[in-house]
């Protein structure tokens, strides 16, 4: 039996237990706290790379499925390559033309500048101005060749024009119509030069084939787009005005194939047209395995993207570059749409 | 330690460790405060930058349109500050999208102040054109630069407000932190100070326990207490050990004095009882002595009266013993008068048995006033002629008494030339053991009683003697102390 004593003893013994559990308590709590505090300190506060070089990529105004693919490949690339890719004006409050955007970048004094070119005279002035800054400008897609650009990276117009001519053919050989004439539809953004160009060889490739397809009637019609959501308006207008519905609709860019393949489904005129489009957006890719949409041309954007940053790299390294790189094509039909939508 | 000492200690322990942790705590929360209250200043720093871009643009226009001296001051004022402002923003290209925009703002305000300074230069040379250009390609910098500064406050103030709303949230969880820490500390203060004070109480508590078991039961049964701590506590239980050994050693003392004093009662008791006893002997060997006593001196009177001389010597003498017996049954006498009443009792004997016995005395008069029992050396002169004599036939009985001194000890022998006995008897004798009741011989005071009443009377330190062998007559003698 424990004698009074003794219990004194255990409960002395199990107080100075306690008193050294909390002691450390206190300690591990304090030190915790101090970690937690410091830690404190980083918040707000995001890890970042620093790069040689700052290059600004300016596309068009409106933001295509096509250029954000290529400025992802773009900001990838680059950064493996010690520099940045801007996409100039998509972190502001307004909205800048690529005139203005241009000017940004200038002023911004970036190393330099990949640009979606549009032929214009007024973009032609400002890649002087950026030249005479020291700052090197590279096109891609589509080029200014009569700017002071360094280098254009692009596919070929002329040979997509001519992939182009040929699906229409290929398209054309399951269409039976009423009078025995297909009409086919070009819908182009502008009259700018490399869709001219595109449509040229669409026309020499139907013509050269011989009469089995010359008697097809090929016409094309620009969708302006003066505002941000004004594409979808304009090719729904122009539906409605059109008299005889084309048998073949060829879009020669993705906004305009996604507005072309909405704008037919909202109609119920899948299967009454076909559509040839441009790029491998989700939707087309989608529309093409369901049939609505009979193929579709894509530019490799990360060939693209790698052959634009290196001749930035090339040029500021050098002096000198190559003024012309191609970019591959891809034709993307029924054939082959799973491998793409796998890929996503 | 003393238990000021230990108060003091625990007090300042305690006090240490709670305010430590106050403190560690202040200062952290203060920290985390501080974080708070920078989260906006890159804000603030925006709007600054703002204010001073509007402040250039307007002193520029102003200047530029009535070419003021104020303005102009105004715009380098503000110029210089911008330098000073842009200095510190970043002019790195990164990933982070608001360090790429402060590195877009500092690069176009610098393109911006070094064409507002062109303007400026142009509108003191009055080149009209030009100035007019430079204001244009201002204004477009302008624009665009508080496009920029507008869009990277907001990426600043969405990130900010995430910042600050991750710092409030810490925050509380801080708070709880710090109410848990400060909770243990308390907990922890007052097991210490339990502890420490339990070192005083526990103590204290133990010695009123044993002073209330003392109270309530024998203080012999009582353990001492340990005394662990050198403090004034310690001290006390150690004076209450001393204390209670105190009292213990006290109650031995008087339980043996009363033990003593309980035994000397009981000798005393004894003495009485075997005086008792010798006196009811003697008045069954007597008859009545009084009785007798009053009609010896009426006999002796008329013996006198008749002149009779001897019988009147005679009947004085059995008078005188008689009285002796009578008067002194009771006392402590002297040496001298036991003597004194041998004599009688041989006077007695000596006409009763016609001078046959011869009674001799040697004696030492510095020891006749020694102070003993009486009715001790007659019993045994008695005896003497009652077991030693009676059976002689042809030598006459001699009897004698001998008073020495033995180193620091009155010897009284008693002698006489009779039968003698055996050793047996003797043992039998000093062994004090009853002979045979139904002895036919009167009876007198027995050996015995007069060993029992010596060893009463000096409480064992006399010595009681007797030699003997058959036919070589007896020796009884009586060794007593001298004071």
């Amino acid at each position: 039996m424990k004698t009074h004593a003794d219990r004194n003893k255990i409960l002395m013994a199990i107080m100075a237990t306690a008193t050294v559990m909390l002691l450390l308590a206190t300690v591990v709590g304090l030190v915790f706290f101090s970690h937690r505090v410091d830690s404190y300190n980083g918040v707000g506060i995001e890890d970042y790379n620093e790069y040689s070089n700052l290059y600004a990529f300016i596309a068009d105004e409106d933001d295509s499925a096509l250029s954000d693919t290529l400025y992802g490949e773009l900001a990838a690339y680059g950064m493996e390559n010690d520099c940045y890719i801007e996409n100039i004006g998509a972190n502001l409050v307004t909205r800048y033309s690529k005139q203005e955007l241009l000017e940004i970048a200038i002023n911004s004094g970036v190393s330099g500048i990949i640009l979606v070119g549009d032929g214009t005279e007024e973009t032609d002035n400002l890649i002087a101005e950026a030249t005479d800054r020291g700052i090197p400008v590279v096109t891609v897609f589509a080029d200014n060749p009569s700017s002071e650009r360094k280098c254009f990276v692009g596919v070929s117009n002329y040979n997509i024009g001519v992939e182009y001519g040929n699906m229409i053919m290929s398209a054309a050989d399951g269409i039976t119509t009423d009078d025995g004439k297909i009409s086919a539809l070009v819908l182009m953004d502008s009259e700018y030069s490399s869709e001219n160009v595109m449509l040229t060889a669409i026309q020499e490739t139907l013509g050269d084939a011989g009469e089995q397809f010359g008697n097809m009637s090929v016409s094309s019609k620009v969708i302006e787009s003066t505002s941000a959501f004004n594409v979808e308006e304009n090719v729904r207008n122009m539906f409605r005005d059109l008299d005889d519905f084309p048998d073949i609709i060829i879009c020669l860019s993705d906004i305009n194939t996604r507005a072309v393949y909405q704008s037919i489904v909202d109609r119920n005129k899948v299967g009454e047209t076909t559509i040839i489009g441009y790029f491998d957006s989700d939707t087309v890719l989608r529309a093409i395995e369901r049939g609505a949409v009979y193929a579709t041309i894509t530019v490799d954007t990360k060939q693209m993207a790698t052959r634009s940053v290196d001749a930035l790299n090339e040029y500021i390294s050098s002096g000198n570059v190559s003024e012309y790189f191609s970019a591959d094509y891809i034709l993307i039909n029924k054939d082959n749409v799973s491998d793409y939508l796998q890929e996503d | 330690m003393r238990i000021k000492q230990k108060l003091v200690a625990v007090f300042l322990v305690t006090s240490i460790i709670a305010f430590g942790v106050n403190l560690f705590v202040y200062i952290n929360l203060n920290r985390v405060i501080k974080r708070i209250d920078a989260v906006y200043s890159t804000n603030i720093s925006l709007n600054d930058l703002s204010d001073n871009l509007d402040s250039i643009q307007t002193n520029l226009v102003g200047y530029l349109e009535t070419k003021g001296t104020d303005e102009l001051e105004m715009y380098y004022k503000s110029s210089q500050y911008m330098s000073n402002q842009i200095s510190g923003l970043n002019d790195s290209p990164t990933n982070n999208p608001m360090k790429l925009m402060e590195c877009n703002i500092r690069n176009m305000m610098e393109n911006y102040l070094a064409t507002a300074d062109a303007a400026v230069e142009y509108k003191r040379g009055r080149n009209i054109s030009e100035y007019t250009q430079k204001y244009n390609e201002c204004q477009k910098l302008y624009n665009y630069l508080s496009a920029y500064i507008y869009s990277l406050n907001n990426e600043q103030f969405k990130s900010n407000s995430s910042s600050y709303s991750t710092l409030l949230t810490s925050m509380q969880y801080s708070e709880i932190l710090c109410l848990s820490i400060f909770v243990i500390v308390s907990i922890m203060n007052i097991l210490l100070i339990v502890m420490t004070t339990s070192t005083i109480t526990l103590p204290l508590t133990r010695l009123s326990e044993k002073a209330n078991e003392i109270s309530n039961s024998s203080p012999e049964n009582v353990e001492p207490l340990k005394a662990k701590y050198n403090d004034e506590i310690g001290n006390v239980t150690r004076a209450f050990n001393q204390m209670l050994a105190s009292i213990k050693e006290y109650i031995e003392k008087i339980r043996t004095q009363m033990e003593n004093e309980s035994i000397m009662k009981e000798k005393s008791l004894l003495m009485e009882t075997h005086l008792k006893d010798a006196q009811l002997k003697y008045l069954q060997a007597q008859i009545n002595p009084h009785f007798l006593f009053n009609t010896l001196n009426a006999g002796a009177q008329l013996a006198m009266m008749e002149g009779a001389d001897r019988t009147n010597e005679y009947i004085q003498n059995m008078a005188d013993f008689f009285r002796y017996n009578v008067k002194k049954n009771n006392d402590v006498v002297t040496v001298s008068e036991e003597i004194e009443l041998v004599d009688n009792y041989i006077y007695i004997l000596d006409v009763r048995f016609s001078g046959d016995i011869k009674f001799s005395k040697q004696i030492d008069a510095e020891l006749l006033n020694i102070r003993m029992p009486s009715m001790i050396i007659q019993p045994l002169v008695e005896n003497s002629v009652k077991h030693g004599l009676c059976n002689l036939d042809e030598s006459p009985g001699e009897i004698s008494l001998a008073l020495y001194r033995e180193d620091d000890m009155a010897c009284i022998k008693v002698s006489d030339n009779g039968i003698g006995m055996e050793q047996e008897v003797i043992d039998k004798i000093m062994a004090n053991e009853q002979f045979d009741e139904s002895s036919s011989e009167p009876k007198g005071i027995g050996v015995s009683n007069v060993m029992s009443r010596l060893s009463l009377f000096y409480g064992g330190r006399d010595r009681f003697e007797i030699h003997s062998a058959i036919g070589q007559g007896t020796d009884v003698i009586i060794k007593i102390p001298m004071e």
